[in-house]
């Protein structure tokens, strides 16, 4: 009995391994600089991404523009984010990006999220009085967590149930070891 | 004079005074200690392995490790004194806060109460015996775990208050209190009360030393059935005995050892082993002490490891905040002395009352000792989660900055004028793993611990002659409490940190 | 007194005597800041600090208000726990005077910036400034 419970608990104990890293754990930060003050057209790009890995559904650009003379923070321009597939099924997107989603009132943001896994073409315009700018970049979006977090949640109540259950297994045991003596 | 000593169920007992002042003391084991068969069933005795087993139970063996340690610990009161007061950047902050929690706790894993085993707070010990100064026995009022549950209340709220982790100057002070206070007790008292009744890292050590793959075990009873001497516990000419005065073959545990193989060491028939035992039985099947401070510190510990968490997380400076201006409560001291009162000891130990009275209530049964039984039944069932928590914990800040020590010490050197080690320090260097690596891991730690803890609790819940469902009502209260540790502890590990340190005392 | 304790008392003092000493000596960390004529202003934007990027520039002038060209400054982004990994970068010079760095705040609480560096006149110029970054 003891051995049977120790197995189900070994077996449990397996299950709770997340398949994949959760970013949004503490130390990990959640984003990462993809352009760094990256020469495009009358303009240096900064863009970061978030969240670390960025997954299927969730993917955010944030960009910072600065005149590349004056390095003064360029403010008001028209800032598209494209995502595109490269060499594999999905759909592509363009959202203009804006101060209100940028945590940094000064800078651009998007939400882009990608409809399927593997790797897709980021790449950012920018228009204004001084001119047009592009740049792009690579990014392997990841399938959805949907296990690892579950799991960690659901896993303290599924073990108490099975718990449960297993003292309610051994009760009807118990009753049928003593029926039959 | 002959004295007869019965085996009893656990080793927490301290052997008394008359026992120890007898000519002979005549033993009756009545069973085999944890781990331990008749005639040599150890099945693994780190003693008597090649090279380590020699190394261990020689004379001085134990100052092999105590010695490294203590020159960490002067460098520690040295440059936390005297560096740069920069917490990443003192060896003082970096080596107490990052190495020794994180080492201390994988050292469960591996060994058992290793730094114990080399604490040099011992040392002072050794001296104040030699300045002869006669010491009596610890008040019996004190023989128990209040004053280690205070001391770890005391410890922790410090820490937050005072933002020790933040100061070097305050780390080598608490380093140096720590040898005053062990030095002072072990100099007027006997039977190591530092160690046993008041240090809280040895409370802490004690406690997790429950989940040990290896104990101090008898590699014969019959040995000890015959042994006249009983020099494991009253010493020989050249070895003092145990310093808490654990006896070797009633050992069924590592609480109150040290792992200072002092008994090794004075045994004439080479009879004592530090052998491999289950990692889970302590905590699964061990029948402990009916003691409530035994009981309520073992589960005190698992909740601090989630208040210590919270106490850098966001919610955190909310609560305070509400606290400030929602009950007028302006001093931070005050503050943070409430929030850890309650979340350390408060709610704990009434969460503790609550199942246990519940479950004598469902099951309408009476212990003899009533709910103090059913708390002593079900506490140890506490120790995989709480170290599952604190792992986590104290394993994260050594996973992120492990290696920053390297920097730091090349910056110590090169301000002492030596740059042996490189004269430009790579600051850089910090994580041990890949920081992806990190909430997986912790995950992996609570969730592991939590299950072992169902385990355990299950365990202690069914008895022979008793039905499963009787068991079930009687433990579930306590697998709730446990659940929702855990789950509280999953929702603070998924927290961003913010740790709003001040510097103090010169900066 | 026993001959015995009276070594072992003897030790200690001894002992004591020499752990007072080794802290008397100085440290060249203590002594860094070698040039505190020179005066350091600091701006950040985004201001007030908050999580993710930001600007760092640094404003040296000397004790007549010229601003101090030439310098090779580096910046340390501390947090107060130890073990926290720092933010590092070396500073550009803009403008004269003016030197700026990009920088990335990993993590929400409270920060230690140490500017670091050699003046053109070959003196080292080490200065620390507290600081909360919002979540």
């Amino acid at each position: 009995m003891k051995h049977r419970l120790l197995t189900v608990m070994l077996l449990l104990t397996l299950l709770s391994l997340p398949l994949a890293a959760d970013a949004s754990g503490p130390g990990t930060g959640g984003r990462r600089v993809r352009l760094d003050d990256y020469p495009s057209g009358p303009y240096l790009l900064r863009a970061v991404t978030s969240p670390t890995p960025p997954r299927q559904g969730d993917f955010n650009v944030e960009v910072r523009i600065l005149d590349a003379d004056t390095r003064e923070v360029v403010t008001e321009a028209l800032v598209m984010i494209r995502i595109d597939p490269v060499d594999h099924e999905g759909t592509p997107l363009e959202k203009e990006a804006n101060h209100a989603y940028a945590p940094l009132p000064e800078e651009y943001a998007a939400h882009v999220p990608p409809d399927t896994t593997g790797l897709w073409l980021v790449s950012i315009k920018v228009e204004s009085e001084f001119g047009v700018g592009e740049a792009s970049f690579y990014q392997d979006i990841a399938a959805q967590n949907s296990i690892g977090g579950a799991l960690s949640v659901g896993l303290p109540f599924a073990g108490l149930l099975l718990l449960v259950l297993f003292f309610f297994w051994l009760q009807r045991n118990s009753k049928q070891a003593s029926l039959s003596k | 004079m002959v004295r007869w000593l019965t085996g009893g169920s656990y080793n927490a007992k301290s052997i008394s005074r008359s026992l120890l002042d007898a000519d002979v003391i005549m033993t009756t084991v009545e069973r085999p200690t944890l781990g331990q068969a008749e005639a040599g069933g150890i099945r693994f005795d780190l003693l008597h392995q090649p090279w380590l087993g020699r190394l261990l139970r020689r004379r001085y063996g134990r100052l092999l490790f105590q010695i490294p340690l203590l020159l960490l610990l002067l460098l520690v009161i040295y440059d936390g004194f005297t560096g740069p007061q920069l917490a990443p950047a003192n060896s003082a902050t970096v080596l107490a806060w990052v190495h020794y929690r994180g080492l201390v706790i994988v050292g469960f894993l591996v060994l058992g109460n290793a730094f114990c085993m080399g604490c040099p707070f011992t040392l002072p010990r050794t001296l104040a015996h030699k300045l002869s100064l006669h010491g009596g026995r610890w008040p019996r009022r004190l023989r128990n775990k209040w004053i280690a549950i205070g001391g770890l209340l005391l410890i922790f709220w410090l820490y937050e208050w005072l933002d020790i982790w933040a100061s070097p100057l305050l780390t080598a002070w608490l380093a140096l209190a720590y040898l005053v206070l062990a030095f002072a007790l072990e100099a007027f008292f006997t039977e190591s009360p530092f160690c046993k009744y008041v240090c809280p890292l040895g409370a802490f050590n004690f406690t997790y030393a429950a989940i040990s793959p290896f104990q101090i075990q008898t590699r014969s009873a019959q040995v000890c059935r015959t042994c006249q001497g009983k020099e494991c516990v009253r010493g020989s000419k050249d070895t003092p005995g145990c310093g808490t005065e654990l006896y070797v073959p009633m050992i069924q545990s590592n609480m109150d050892c040290t792992f200072c193989l002092d008994c090794a060491r004075a045994c004439p028939y080479d009879n004592v082993a530090l052998g491999l035992r289950s990692p889970i039985k302590e905590s699964a099947a061990l029948r402990w002490p009916r003691r409530w401070s035994l009981s309520l510190m073992v589960i005190c510990l698992a909740f601090m490891g989630l208040m210590n968490a919270f106490g850098m997380v966001p919610p955190v400076y909310a609560l305070l905040d509400w606290l400030d201006v929602g009950l007028r409560l302006h001093s931070e001291a005050l503050r943070l002395g409430l929030i850890f009162i309650l979340g350390d000891f408060l709610i704990p130990a009434g969460l503790a009352y609550g199942a246990a009275w519940i479950g004598m209530h469902w099951t309408r049964s009476r212990p003899p000792d009533g709910l103090k039984d059913l708390t002593a039944q079900y506490a140890p069932a506490f120790i995989p989660v709480g170290f599952g928590i604190w792992l986590a914990h104290y394993g994260f800040h050594f996973a992120i900055g492990g290696l920053s020590i390297l920097p730091v010490m090349q910056s110590f050197f090169l301000d002492h004028g030596y740059s042996w080690f490189g004269a430009q320090p790579n600051w850089e260097l910090s994580t041990v793993i890949p920081i992806e690596w990190i909430f997986p891991l912790q995950v992996t730690a609570i969730l592991g611990g939590f299950l072992i803890s169902l385990y355990a609790l299950a365990r202690r819940a069914l008895r022979p002659n008793r039905e499963p469902l009787l068991g079930l009502r009687e433990m579930i209260p306590w697998a709730i409490v446990v659940t929702v540790l855990v789950l509280l502890s999953l929702a603070v590990f998924n927290l961003p940190m913010e740790m709003r340190g001040t510097r103090m005392f010169g900066v | 007194m026993s001959k015995s304790r009276l070594r072992t008392i003897n030790g200690l003092i001894i002992l004591l005597a020499v752990l007072l000493s080794t802290c008397a000596c100085s440290r060249r960390s203590s002594a860094g800041d070698q040039a505190p004529d020179i005066d350091l202003v600091f701006n950040l934007q985004p201001d007030p600090a908050q999580v993710g990027s930001a600007t760092l520039k640094i404003a040296l002038t000397d004790s007549n208000g010229k601003p101090l060209e030439g310098a090779n400054l580096s910046f340390r982004g501390d947090m107060t726990h130890a073990g926290m990994m720092p933010v590092l970068s070396d500073l550009d010079e803009t403008d004269p005077g003016v030197y700026q760095a990009d920088v990335e705040w990993t993590m929400a609480g409270a920060w230690i910036l140490t500017i670091d560096g050699t003046l053109a006149d070959g003196r080292i110029l080490q200065r620390q400034i507290d600081l909360e970054v919002a979540p």
